[in-house]
């Protein structure tokens, strides 16, 4: 199963997703990454003015709108540095609904995210009859996390990937896992 | 001008189908795929009338080495059940061949192509175009295939159990009528001539509620892995939204599961498997077609957990509204 498909989901595809599908794709990884909110949500300069960005709207432009709009402050809590290495990897931030792709197996970042793949593949009937993991890690949204969860996730794509027979191996595959990793894990299979 | 366009393309286009496929013969596992893969696009796409003229090129490596080259077959075949219905007859004993391969990887494309082809082959009996012998020879394989997959819902192999799950779920779906007057997909049983001898609609009904049975007992036994009990749980809650006269039984099952879960599984797997249940349960509540058994899915909602308020913010409005009049 080299060439595993990944996609990897947050809530914005800013920072969890991004971490993650900038460390997979370094190691080789066939892999994409996407947000499954209604916005793009970033910190704002207090907790009730957060920043929105509809998906589509490139790094690059927010980059420039928050350095235009307060650069120290962005500089300071990481946001652009962030923005930065994410218009490295691709130009824009996707949406997980509107995707057309098949992934092997998709990571979601934290619990509403699942339930949101989850339901959207519960909306429609599936065409191909391609299955799919869907694999839930909590991971919270902050830098430091985002940096940790990489790594897990690195680590079970990896053995994943040396599976020969994927579907076969995956409830132990991810009861070992999750024994290691001391986070709880959802799964399921889903039908593209 | 034009036509004298399109015959310098075609030449084009065959002489590179000759010099792939020579090529393909040569190549091995990747490479051989890979050609496979650009032979297929080139002929599907932009020389479709060559199809008959080399379709037995890319269907002898049915036998070949690679997996990859045999999934590629598979692919080819599913194309052109759906494109090139006519040539049903040419292929099916093929796909048949590959559902019982010896790679796993390659049983389980061809079972997941098996139930695309499976649909295609009843919308191509139904269009009536085709000689009742052929139609006959085609109807026999696939039931032969039919049967292959259903004893797979007893392999060792997890992943084969899971594609069988998909393909019953779509022979139930098939081989049961639609409630609604919108067709799925293009096909209705209604729409199943009555002349043919082989084919009888009232025992490809009897059929379909003997699959969805087996189904039931699949996802309630005590041995099922928790990523086959929710697979079958989508499907039997897809069978319920789409075949209402399911609803109860399937309603039933999910009460079942929730007092008892399989003993084999893990805290982790228990979580992930209840929590899929409320997400199929949200689902269905949130269907028309689950109008009638409004009463008993709230109350396994109210089961597992969750509160009043919770479970009417759920349930569409106009229902609120139907119920609280009631």
């Amino acid at each position: 199963m080299g060439d595993l498909y990944i996609a990897v989901v947050c809530s914005s595809n800013m920072n969890r997703s991004m971490e993650a599908h900038a460390f997979l794709a370094k190691k080789g990884f066939k892999v994409k990454s996407y947000g499954t909110g209604e916005k793009v949500k970033l910190p704002g300069a207090s907790a009730d003015r957060p920043n929105c960005y509809e998906f589509g709207v490139p790094y690059d432009d927010i980059y420039n709108d928050l350095l235009e709009k307060d650069k120290t402050y962005y500089t300071q809590n990481g946001l652009l540095h962030m923005l930065d290495r994410n218009r490295r990897i691709k130009p824009c931030p996707e949406k997980f609904q509107v995707s057309k792709e098949r992934f092997d197996v998709i990571i979601t970042c934290e619990e509403r995210v699942y339930d949101q793949v989850i339901e959207w593949f519960g909306s429609k009937r599936s065409i191909y009859n391609q299955p799919v993991h869907v694999i839930n890690i909590d991971i919270q949204d902050n830098h430091e996390e985002a940096t940790i969860g990489a790594f897990l996730i690195s680590d079970m794509v990896t053995k994943m990937a040396q599976s020969e027979d994927l579907d076969n191996d995956i409830d132990e595959l991810l009861h070992d896992f999750e024994s290691k990793c001391h986070r709880p894990i959802l799964n399921c299979i889903m039908f593209y | 001008m034009s036509s004298k366009y399109q015959q310098g393309s075609n030449v084009t286009a065959q002489s590179q189908l000759i010099q792939w496929i020579n090529d393909a013969g040569m190549a091995e596992g990747n490479k051989k795929a890979n050609l496979l893969r650009k032979i297929i696009e080139v002929l599907l796409h932009q020389a479709p009338q060559m199809v008959p003229v080399y379709m037995e090129n890319i269907l002898s490596f049915v036998s070949d080495k690679s997996t990859d080259v045999k999934k590629q077959v598979v692919a080819f075949i599913e194309e052109l059940s759906k494109a090139f219905p006519h040539l049903l007859p040419k292929i099916i004993g093929q796909l048949q061949l590959l559902v019982i391969d010896s790679v796993i990887a390659v049983q389980k494309r061809a079972i997941q192509a098996a139930s695309i082809v499976y649909r295609n082959v009843l919308l191509w009996i139904c269009k009536g175009n085709a000689e009742v012998s052929e139609m006959q020879y085609v109807w026999e394989h696939l039931t032969e295939l039919k049967l292959l997959i259903l004893n797979m819902i007893d392999s060792d192999n997890e992943g084969i159990r899971t594609h069988s799950i998909k393909f019953l779920e779509e022979v139930v779906l098939l081989q049961s009528s639609s409630p609604s007057d919108s067709s799925d997909d293009g096909f209705r049983l209604e729409n199943l001539p009555t002349h043919l001898p082989f084919l009888k609609r009232n025992s490809m009904e009897e059929e379909s509620d003997h699959i969805f049975q087996l189904l039931l007992k699949f996802h309630n036994s005590q041995h099922i892995s928790s990523v086959n009990l929710m697979a079958c749980m989508t499907t039997l809650c897809l069978v319920a939204k789409l075949r209402p006269k399911y609803l109860p039984s399937v309603v039933q099952a999910l009460g079942d599961l929730h007092t008892t879960l399989p003993p084999t599984l893990s805290q982790s797997q228990v979580n992930s498997v209840r929590k899929h249940l409320k997400m199929q349960l949200l689902i269905l509540v949130k269907h028309p077609s689950s109008n009638e058994m409004m009463p008993q899915l709230t109350q396994l909602l109210s089961d597992i957990g969750m509160t009043s308020q919770e479970i009417n913010k759920v349930i569409p409005k106009e229902r609120r509204n139907k119920r609280l009049g009631e």
